[in-house]
């Protein structure tokens, strides 16, 4: 099969190696030698990785900034929340959360993925900056859709209540499964004949063409995987935090999306999980140290970011150390 | 005599600005086209409008008699209708056989795509040296004949260069002439060759159309054309 084959290439010697780090925390702070603090901290890093990597499938793989790509986080969360809600009194009389939860994600993974399917059909033929117009728009008018929705505790919010015994230790593995997955997938899209495709649209959108790239095709799919993926995280987290806020539309988290992927350095794989990484370190120390001046800061490393390093921190280790190159795909 | 490609009175343009003005162009099944012109004269326009990628604002495209006018670009691919364009456009990230390698996982390409991996290699030994090389750390004679390889692994049957002697030293020229000289007499391709380069092109071409300002004002069999006083005079300068 290929897609063994992709899984064995030394590019995904790190994809594995995070995988096992994550599952090894996890068991620990599940046996208990790991405090929740600790334990907080691996589950943020994943959500960072997480969706850095959705936006990745589009943005850097492809070159297209999904600007709005909150949107689809946000859809995932409502969702969750809203089954979640709607069902919390059989869940407090003893009914299984886990099948809401997951119902609730696949109406919002499912429906994510349609709405780009939708969306890239209608702008993902023009080439330019309209899809990332178009994708700011579709997050405002989804997000003024759901501040309409007047459940739950009104203007657009919604709380539910499953708390049970042991629920922190398990939501590390509900994080884990989703980070797992969507480490492999965005890995396969990228390492697979689809990703060479998505890459050469990427550099060179006529060249693409003229190999015989259906470009609009392979530009929409890439936007209903990434889609996808931000649609998982939205609904993973909505299930940590016991809610569904329009925070969880705010562009603020786009411009993390995008911000992980410029640092980290664009069209690779290991790029925007290296900037997840990065952002990650400064978001935390700015915001215990420096909260006022947290996204000043933030703002400041792009600039530079972006004037020394154009292709990322990735991109600067693949340049300085060649023999690595394999490795940082 | 059977025709590989037609153009029948193909307009077409950027934006507003109409570029192409009616042009009508046949390759002849088994032999070299060429398509000579200076700089502006809608040369590349009319290959890029020929693969889809312009779209055509009026006239006809025929492949082996079809109508493919309004066929999407990869499509055409996957008919035989194969592009290697002016200047390149490679990857420098990706390396040689990645190059080959993602030509040929076009569906046309895939059931052959080791057997003809192999003609390719055998017919530039040199790529297959430097198949694990980026693009971008080639010399530039190498990086024009991996474009043509790229093109190759697409298992063409009307085969497309534009310029693919620019910017390149004489001797080199010589060596890209004498493999389109291959590509028709043992590989059995439709040519179509676009070219300013008119010396190297008379010297291997079997019939040529001369365009200037989006119109075709020539063409005959490169020996009519040879004899021609105006092209003597403005092209061969004689
Ligand atoms: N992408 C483009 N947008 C607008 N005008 C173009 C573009 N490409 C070419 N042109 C114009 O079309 C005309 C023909 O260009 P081209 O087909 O590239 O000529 P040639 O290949 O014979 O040198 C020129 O006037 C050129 O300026
Ligand atoms: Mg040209």
């Amino acid at each position: 099969m290929e897609i063994t084959k992709y899984l064995k290439k030394p590019s995904s010697y790190i994809m594995w190696l995070l995988i096992i780090v994550f599952g090894i925390v996890g068991v620990q702070y599940y046996a208990g030698y790991i405090s929740a603090s600790t334990a907080a901290i691996f589950m943020d890093l994943m959500k960072f990785i997480g969706i850095a990597l959705s936006l990745a499938v589009i943005m850097s793989y492809t070159g297209y900034v999904s600007f709005g790509h909150v949107v689809f986080f946000g859809i995932g969360g409502f969702f969750t929340a809203y089954e979640l809600s709607k069902y919390s009194q059989q869940i407090l009389q003893g009914g299984n959360p886990y099948t809401i939860f997951l119902m609730g994600m696949l109406i919002g993974v499912g429906l994510s993925v349609l709405l780009a399917a939708t969306v890239g059909a209608a702008v993902l033929r023009l080439r330019g900056a309209f899809f990332a117009i178009a994708t700011i728009g579709l997050d405002y008018v989804i997000l003024y859709l759901e501040m309409t929705y007047k459940g739950g505790a009104g203007g657009g919010e919604i709380y539910f209540n499953v708390s049970r015994p042991r629920f922190l230790e398990e939501t590390y593995f509900v994080f884990f499964i989703a980070f797992v997955i969507t480490l492999i997938i965005a890995y396969i899209v990228k390492v697979s004949k689809f990703g060479y495709g998505l890459a050469a649209i990427r550099e060179d959108e006529d060249a693409a063409e003229v190999i015989g790239v259906d470009t609009v095709r392979y530009k929409i799919y890439a936007f209903m995987i990434a889609a996808g993926l931000a649609a998982i995280w939205g609904s993973v987290y909505s299930w940590r935090q016991f809610n569904f806020t329009p925070e969880n539309f705010s562009l603020g988290i786009s411009v993390d999306m995008i911000v992980m992927n410029v640092i980290g350095g664009l069209g690779t794989f290991i790029g925007p999980i290296i900037g997840a990484f990065i952002y990650y370190i400064i978001y935390r120390l700015t915001n215990t140290y420096l909260p006022q001046l947290a996204y000043i800061i933030l703002g400041i490393i792009v600039v530079a970011v972006v004037s020394f390093l154009p292709e990322g921190v990735a991109g600067l280790i693949r340049s300085k150390f060649p023999n690595l190159r394999k490795y940082f795909e | 005599m059977t025709y590989v490609l037609e153009l029948e009175k193909l307009e077409s343009g950027y934006g507003e600005t109409q570029v192409l003005f009616g042009v009508n162009l046949k390759a002849r099944k088994g032999q070299i086209t060429a398509l000579l012109g200076s700089n502006g004269a809608g040369k590349s326009t009319t290959l890029w409008t020929i693969m889809g990628i312009v779209k055509p604002w009026g006239g006809k495209i025929l492949f082996n008699g079809e109508d493919v006018t309004m066929l999407p670009p990869y499509k055409k691919v996957n008919i035989g209708m194969t592009l290697v364009p002016e200047g390149r456009r490679l990857w420098p990230q990706l390396t040689v056989e990645e190059h080959l390698i993602m030509a040929a996982s076009i569906p046309r390409s895939k059931e052959r795509a080791q057997e003809i991996l192999e003609m390719v290699y055998q017919l530039f030994p040199r790529l297959k040296e430097r198949r694990n090389q980026l693009a971008g750390t080639l010399s530039g004679g190498e990086q024009q004949m991996l474009a043509i390889a790229r093109g190759l692994m697409l298992n063409p049957v009307l085969f497309m260069l534009d310029e693919p002697s620019l910017g390149l030293a004489p001797k080199l020229v010589q060596e890209i002439a004498e493999t389109i000289s291959k590509l028709r007499d043992e590989w059995k391709l439709t040519v179509l060759l676009v070219e300013q380069n008119i010396h190297m092109s008379m010297q291997i071409a079997d019939y040529a159309y001369i365009i200037e300002n989006g119109r075709i004002v020539l063409e005959g069999t490169v020996d009519e054309l040879k004899e021609n006083p105006m092209v003597k005079k403005a092209y061969l300068g004689l």
